[in-house]
């Protein structure tokens, strides 16, 4: 039987927050659900991007197999997930931070502010390379609004199960 | 013009880079001016002066003892600086001793609205007069990268400019509708050549003579062999040395030997049907911003290869040998100072003119043998 008069049951309707977990134990999931963010946000911004440009490319006429794109996308995987993780890191590095103090504010909108924190930190990013690197775009899937806008979601998806996770009440 | 040089740079010995040299080749190094900004072309007058431009828009002159003038020749269209973007090219016209007649190509409009243009001027031996702008590159683009800008004669009179896809609008270089990532062939008055690849052809911009470019920085035409070739930067590794065909597609971006900067494949293809392959392609890249072939009997040995210059890299002057089809790395010349070059040119006795490429302190190099 459940138990149901413990501590984590008093916060229904706001499963971000509540639990009575040791420190180190909350440490320990903070940390790994951060280093699964950057992953998870990694890999969906890799593969979103590869289909941008497969498309742009099948947009000029030219048939892409089945599997030249899934090679493709692997290609980006293993090379364009080294520099893009390492803007992820650093974005959320600040984001996620930022949006817990947030959250301790307005604990109700836990987790659009999360989401929130993923997709709007990226875009943050990627004005500041693109202003400070000489190329006009660092990333081409971003040259396009649309392109942006799936690139912020896949990295703001990340950082909401983020939360669900780092964040769910304790055991 | 060697007794007034500035300052003397030694003697450079060349590294063998490729396996077909048998002997390192010695030349010394003078520097002809210094002080210039980011330098982009340089053109000889028949008097011994110089021409030199520089990228924010002004074009200079050096007189045949060596000394640049304080004062940069009036007349130069307002051009749109920042970035890569500029005043580019300086090319005399084949008539330039009648007519004082020359070409300016240069960045023109706005940051949101711009493209490449160019001017033709008449140099009056001190100004230019006459400036009319005669083509302006369509449509116009937002940004500050990939303008292209250099010019060939071709033996009719007409030339060729290369222009660039304005980095964001790559998959533009694949509509020979407009210019953008294309090679244009033009007359002298802008208007163009009735026997161009495409002209008569709907949904067809009838100026343009080849596409498929990203951005092309150097253009020459071999007139021993009947070619034209062309030059054009990569991104991560893909840059090429194309042998144009009238209305050939080079590719650009559906097939390329370069990735993006990020990693990321541009495109899964490397070669497809229907796709003019490059003679040559250097990945990684070494960004190639000018070129020319070798004329001249300083370096007899050298007649006929192809020089060309690079901004990284392997920074110098690539000297390259086309023999049978293959294209082959003979020598780096200037390795050892490992300086961003912008154009190589050959002079009227048939030493080599480099241009550096530094915001405060760019330079004119000459390369001659030993003793010359």
């Amino acid at each position: 039987m459940v138990e149901g008069t413990g501590l984590e049951n008093r916060q229904r309707g706001n499963p971000f927050v509540g639990s009575n977990p040791t420190l180190s134990a909350i440490s320990k999931r903070v940390l790994l659900s951060f280093v699964g963010a950057v992953l998870v946000a990694t890999a969906l911004g890799s593969i979103v991007q590869t289909q941008f440009n497969l498309a742009a490319i099948s947009g000029l006429g030219v048939d892409i197999s089945l599997g030249t794109r899934l090679a493709t996308t692997l290609h980006d995987l293993g090379m364009f997930t080294p520099v893009f993780g390492t803007i992820v890191f650093a974005t959320l590095l600040v984001a996620l931070p930022l949006a817990a103090l947030l959250a301790r504010l307005m604990p109700a909108l836990t987790g659009i502010l999360f989401f929130a924190a993923g997709a709007v930190g990226i875009w943050v990013s990627f004005q500041l390379i693109d202003a400070l690197l000489p190329m006009p775009t660092f990333i081409g899937a971003t040259r396009s609004t649309v392109g942006t806008l799936t690139m912020m979601l896949a990295v703001g998806f990340a950082t909401w199960v983020f939360a669900r996770i780092a964040l769910r009440p304790g055991r | 013009m060697t007794a007034s040089i500035r300052a003397a740079a030694g003697l450079a010995v060349a590294l063998i880079a490729g396996a077909a040299m048998a002997q390192p080749i010695d030349y010394r190094v003078e520097t002809v001016a210094s002080g210039l900004e980011h330098p982009w072309s340089l053109a000889f007058l028949p008097d011994g002066r110089m021409l030199v431009t520089e990228r924010p828009g002004r074009l200079r002159l050096i007189d045949a003892d060596g000394s640049l003038r304080a004062e940069p020749v009036q007349g130069v269209p307002e051009v749109h600086s920042g970035g890569q973007a500029g005043l580019f090219e300086v090319a005399l016209a084949p008539d330039f001793e009648q007519s004082g007649t020359l070409l300016l190509s240069y960045a023109c409009g706005t940051r949101e609205q711009n493209n490449t243009c160019v001017a033709r001027a008449r140099f009056d031996g001190d100004r230019l007069r006459d400036v009319q702008t005669i083509f302006t590159a369509q449509p116009m683009k937002r940004g500050n990268a990939h303008y292209g800008g250099r010019i060939a004669f071709l033996p009719d009179g007409s030339f060729v400019l290369g222009l660039g896809d304005g980095f964001d609008f790559r998959e533009q270089a694949q509509d020979p509708g407009n210019h953008i990532g294309t090679i244009v062939r033009l007359n002298l008055d802008g208007s163009y050549p009735e026997d161009n690849p495409f002209v008569g052809r709907a949904d067809h911009a009838p100026e343009v003579f080849t596409y498929g470019h990203r951005n092309v920085q150097g253009v020459l035409y071999d007139a021993a062999n009947q070619r034209l070739l062309a030059i054009e930067h990569g991104p991560r590794g893909g840059d090429e040395l194309n042998v144009l065909e009238p209305g050939g597609n080079y590719g650009w971006p559906v097939v390329t030997f370069g990735l993006d900067y990020s990693g990321a494949r541009i495109t899964p293809f490397r070669s497809l049907s229907g796709f003019m392959p490059p003679a040559h392609h250097w990945s990684p890249s070494i960004a190639p911003a000018g070129m020319v072939i070798y004329r001249g009997t300083l370096f007899p040995e050298w007649d006929g290869d192809i020089l060309v210059a690079a901004l990284t890299q392997e920074r110098g002057v690539h000297r390259m040998r086309i023999s049978d089809g293959v294209v082959k790395r003979e020598q780096l010349l200037l390795h050892d100072r490992d300086e961003r070059v912008r154009d190589v040119r050959v002079g009227p006795d048939g030493s080599i003119f480099v241009l550096t490429d530094l915001a405060q302190d760019g330079r004119v190099l000459r390369l001659a043998p030993p003793g010359r």
